[in-house]
């Protein structure tokens, strides 16, 4: 019926064929992973200076290393470890509707510790936000005696976002150095207050 | 041709060898040769399951996300000073514990479902009912977040019948770890599957009354 | 040869799938995007100041609205935190109908502030709100299902002091039944 096929189209064929599937390995492999298209937008900080993300911005003042605390409210929670206590001001910058500090992490190395919620509203972790009016308080840090000597200390990262799940949305990251802190024996923390500091 | 001709000589042979199986039998057949091969490898049987390891009072049992040591159990009216207080008639059996989180990210003890310690052996108590709640000894609060590498004491709560248990009386403590499936795909964090019971305690509870000031 | 004989061939099938192909996924997205922004207010109805609407069984009106600044006698009284502002904004509501069990439709207020020089900022109201101010009040903040008769709210908005400035703001009244329509009053 037609002509036979020539070898030279047979080749055509088969490259174009490898051409394809190249393409369709390569597109395969760039395809980003769930973890990365869901990821957090990191936006890096200062110690000291104020960063802000989408919904929040936040200011580390100081960071202090001690055995115990007294929050403003009375609280003097124990511990076997150490506290590390963050000064923090924070505010929500354009919503307020169900805005609040849900995520407040310490990072050492791959450890990753929460900011202790035990005293209630003597801390700022997991307060509600109001946009534009700034909450200044403290985050405390339960962590083993031992890790603020370690070396993965000297790299430890605080991280805040407005959601407990931080993915798809801002995440504040400020690096602090725990090794230079000394180990205070006692710490009295002021109770969260609004407003200008 | 020729060629064409010894090919189809070949395939004639295949074809009466295949003709001369015995399709009656072949299932049959190949049944036995499937027996004979599980004989060998050790039979229709079930495996054996390991029992699970049965601890006392204060050893240090580490599961896959937690290391728990049980301090007692005992029976208690409520705790009024933090305002946790059961039903009229029911009481609080409290399990005490020492938990230390072994993985890298903080663990929250909830009361949704019984994951880390569970009772059972208790009338008034349905099989694997979570704790009422659970409180950190320390200080009375009520929210648990476990960071890694810090041991807590806590203590877990189970609001019984009054006249259901009194002292002296066993109670069998389970220590759970959690049955990790996956990461979530939408949610965020894990999925997990039933709690697995990774060790057992028999406790003979103690009776505090009206309560210790703690 | 043979190329452009298979484009004719194919010219009307082509076609539909050129016209299809796009609307499949702006029908898809339409679809997806709808529930989500109808349950919400997202479509502001923007009236001005002293301007009376017909919403949901109601009807509205900004009376008046007051700013108080956290140095000022009445800030103090109320704890106004420093650097901030107190906007209280009365809101007259007249219950045209009732609802089927005979009470009053409730609302929920935020502040708006749109058009200055940064992103578009919004408040709820305080008396939700994290912020505890001292002092007794107004006796209604918001919305009151046991009003039958027309009746006045004020609303407070605890802002930081440079909130309006360079920018407007406004009030958004929202009946959750009538989302995602709102009203948005322009307050002087």
């Amino acid at each position: 019926m037609t002509a036979p096929t020539s070898p030279w189209r047979h080749a055509a064929n088969g490259v174009l064929l490898t051409a394809i599937l190249a393409v369709a390995a390569l597109v395969l492999h760039t395809t980003p992973s769930r973890e990365a298209q869901q990821s957090a937008i990191v936006v890096p900080g200062v110690l000291g200076e104020s960063v802000s993300g989408r919904n929040i911005r936040a200011t580390v003042h100081s960071v202090t290393v001690a055995e115990s605390v007294t929050a403003g409210t009375g609280w003097a929670g124990g511990t076997p470890g150490v506290w590390v206590v963050v000064d923090l001001t924070v505010h929500a910058l354009v919503d307020d509707e169900s805005t609040m500090l849900g995520t407040a992490v310490l990072r050492v190395g791959d450890v990753s510790f929460s900011a202790s919620i035990r005293p209630q509203h003597g801390t700022v972790a997991g307060q509600r936000l109001v946009t534009g009016v700034p909450l200044n308080g403290p985050l405390m840090f339960e962590v083993p005696a031992d890790l603020v000597a370690s070396p993965a200390a000297e790299t430890a990262t605080l991280e805040f976002a407005t959601d407990s799940d931080p993915r798809a949305d801002s995440l504040l990251v400020v690096p602090v150095d725990l090794t230079d802190l000394i180990v205070q024996p006692e710490l009295e923390v002021a109770f969260p207050a609004w407003g200008a500091r | 041709m020729t060629n064409r001709g010894v090919r189809g000589a070949r395939r004639q042979r295949v074809r009466v060898l295949f003709d001369r199986l015995p399709t009656k039998w072949l299932l049959s057949s190949v049944s036995a040769v499937l027996l004979a091969l599980s004989a060998v490898v050790g039979g229709l049987d079930d495996a054996p399951v390991a029992p699970v390891p049965r601890i006392e009072e204060g050893d240090s049992h580490v599961g896959t996300e937690l290391t728990i040591m049980v301090n007692g159990a005992l029976l208690i009216d409520g705790f009024p000073e933090q305002s946790i207080m059961p039903a009229d008639g029911n009481r609080f059996l409290v399990v005490r514990a020492t938990v230390e989180n072994t993985t890298t990210e903080p663990r929250r003890l909830g009361t949704v479902d019984a994951d880390s310690i569970g009772i059972a052996g208790i009338p008034s108590v349905p099989a694997a009912e979570p704790p009422e709640r659970i409180l950190v000894i320390d200080d009375g609060s009520d929210r648990v977040v476990v960071q890694p590498g810090v041991p807590v004491e806590l203590a877990y709560l189970w609001e019984v019948a009054g006249d259901a248990v009194e002292a002296g009386d066993p109670v069998t403590v389970s220590l759970l770890d959690r049955d990790f499936i996956s990461e979530g795909r939408l949610t965020y964090g894990g999925l997990y599957g039933d709690p697995i019971v990774s060790a057992t305690l028999e406790l003979a509870l103690g009776d505090v009354g009206a309560g210790v000031n703690e | 040869m043979r190329r452009r004989g298979w484009l004719r061939r194919n010219v009307l099938a082509l076609a539909a799938v050129a016209v299809l192909l796009p609307a499949t996924v702006a029908i898809t997205m339409a679809n997806q995007w709808s529930t989500a922004l109808a349950g919400s207010p997202s479509r502001p109805v923007d009236l001005a100041a002293g301007a009376t609407a017909e919403y949901g069984h109601s009807a509205w009106l900004v009376e008046k609205t007051d700013r108080v600044s956290a140095s000022s006698a009445a800030g103090r009284e109320r704890d106004l935190p420093a650097g901030t502002d107190l906007v209280i904004v009365t809101v007259r509501v007249d219950p045209v109908e009732l609802l089927e069990d005979g009470t009053a439709e409730l609302c929920t207020a935020r502040l708006e502030e749109n058009g200055g020089t940064g992103l578009p900022r919004s408040w709820g109201s305080a008396a939700g709100g994290p912020i505890t101010l001292a002092g007794p009040g107004p006796d209604l903040r918001s919305c009151s299902s046991d009003q039958t008769v027309p009746y006045t709210f004020d609303a407070e908005f605890v802002v930081p002091a440079d909130a309006g400035d360079g920018a407007a703001l406004s009030l958004g009244i929202g009946v959750p039944t009538e989302f995602p329509d709102y009203l948005r009053f322009a307050l002087d």
